[in-house]
């Protein structure tokens, strides 16, 4: 499936998330979580708690209005928590909610060598088939997939190609710094965002591709970055795991696809691009 | 996603002096059900450019007195049990759920008379009001896809997506 997708031996990724969200388990509380976590304790020893993340769906059809949104919340109510729990390095993390399991591999201080996507791939493939083991022991419910998600979040930093934020140009193919006849002063700083629907084969509409660019200066040396975020959002393309697995295929292929698009390629070269 | 900025309004008639020491100027209104005393908290977040600062010129910003029982209802029907109406009932999907919270910000702010809301056995739910010789219904799918249909006891009838003929419902919600 991934064959002819362009291959880097030092891509700049820190961060691979696979998140899947399903149909709310009602009959879910925090102690439940808890049991969970004594069943993959082994792997995962550190444990965070963190609020709950809001379910998310694409929808798809007639552009949105630009007007504010609403958020309403009830002050009073008790969430369950979304459980992070970690790997002795941090780099492997877990996440579950009543409404989500995610599974992300990190660079931790940036040191890591990414484990590339088939790892993290059977990372959440391993983490589901427990987490739906114990659900079903203990007559939570049944998981319904309704969104999935995958994330890449690449730390790009400066090289022979570029020092200076106002070099975006010479990092990002479709930044035209020759884009005015009259010289410009040179860009402090950048944020670019896009979105963009994603069709199969078919054409039907398969999710969208969300683009994120950010100057940024990474802490604590303050050497100046380009974050560049490529998360890929939308319904399973089936039921059950299989169909959550080839969402993920799917959207990797576009992420892979749109980071070497996005970026020159005199990146590619500092990445080693070979295919 | 970064391309958004959260304001904070005062939107009550009835601010709760025991929670005006937060740090952000959030405003609180009751749900209006006897015996209940859930606090929701009603805050705006809008693109990141002027169309805001426009908005704010121009927008009414207290919601409805029901707004709050309409969002305590689609709550409950989000956690209604599997079979719920004995005809193997869903509970409200994670779809319907954001379409009608999103539908109910889009009426919340305008002086329309309360909806009534009902679940669908499906995992849907819709909104609707039947007065003054008008029926408008708001039908939300189980998959969030939204459908207005209207008629009138004079023989007047429309219907299509909500995006579409969003116009149109406001217009018709404005005289009832």
């Amino acid at each position: 499936m991934s064959s002819g997708l362009p291959q880097f031996r030092k891509p700049p990724v820190n961060e691979v998330i696979l998140s899947s969200q399903f149909e709310p388990l009602s009959l879910m509380r925090a102690v439940h979580i808890g049991a969970f976590w004594e069943q993959v304790r082994n792997e995962y020893p550190r444990t965070e708690e963190h609020p709950p993340l809001d379910p998310a769906i694409e929808m798809f059809g007639a552009p949105r209005l630009l007007r504010p949104e609403v958020r309403l919340e009830l002050v009073d109510q008790i969430k369950v928590p979304r459980i992070w729990m970690l790997d002795t390095s941090g780099a492997q993390l877990l996440q579950i909610q009543t409404d989500r399991l995610i599974q992300n591999w990190r660079q931790v201080n940036g040191v890591g060598a990414y484990p590339r996507y088939p790892f993290v791939r059977a990372q959440f493939e391993q983490s589901y088939n427990a987490f739906e083991r114990f659900v079903a022991s203990e007559h939570l419910g049944e998981i319904t997939f309704n969104q999935c998600e995958l994330t890449y979040i690449n730390h790009i930093l400066p090289s022979a190609v570029w020092e200076s934020h106002s070099q975006i140009g010479e990092v990002f193919a479709f930044w035209n710094p020759t884009y005015t006849e009259t010289p410009l002063p040179l860009q402090e700083a950048a944020t670019v965002t896009t979105r963009t629907v994603l069709k199969n084969e078919s054409g039907a509409t398969f999710g969208r591709l969300h683009l994120s660019i950010q100057s940024v200066y990474r802490l604590p040396d303050e050497v100046p970055m380009f974050l560049l975020s490529l998360a890929v959002r939308g319904a399973p393309a089936g039921d059950g795991l299989p169909g959550v697995l080839e969402f993920f295929d799917r959207a990797r292929e576009w992420i892979v696809r749109t980071f070497a698009t996005v970026t020159t390629s005199k990146m590619h070269e500092v990445w080693e691009r070979y295919a | 996603m970064p391309d958004t900025v959260e304001r904070y309004e005062t939107l009550s008639a009835q601010p709760v002096e025991e929670f005006t020491d937060r740090p952000e100027s959030t405003a609180y209104f009751h749900p209006p059900i006897a015996g209940q005393a859930r606090w929701i908290t009603v805050r705006l977040t809008a693109p990141q450019s002027s169309a805001w600062e426009t908005y704010r010129l121009t927008a009414p910003t207290v919601p409805v007195s029901w707004a709050g029982d309409v969002f305590l209802r689609l709550h409950r029907f989000r956690e209604y049990p599997k079979n719920w109406d004995s005809y193997g009932g869903r509970a409200l999907t994670t779809a319907a759920y954001l379409s009608a919270y999103d539908f109910l910000g889009r009426i919340m702010f305008r002086p329309f008379p309360k909806p009534a809301v009902v679940p669908t056995g499906r995992g849907g739910v819709q909104f609707e009001w039947h007065l003054k010789g008008s029926h408008v219904e708001v039908y939300i799918s189980p998959e969030g896809n939204s459908e207005v249909s209207f008629e009138d006891d004079l023989g007047s009838e429309w219907d299509g997506p909500l995006d579409q003929v969003a116009h149109r419902l406001i217009a018709v919600l404005g005289n009832l």
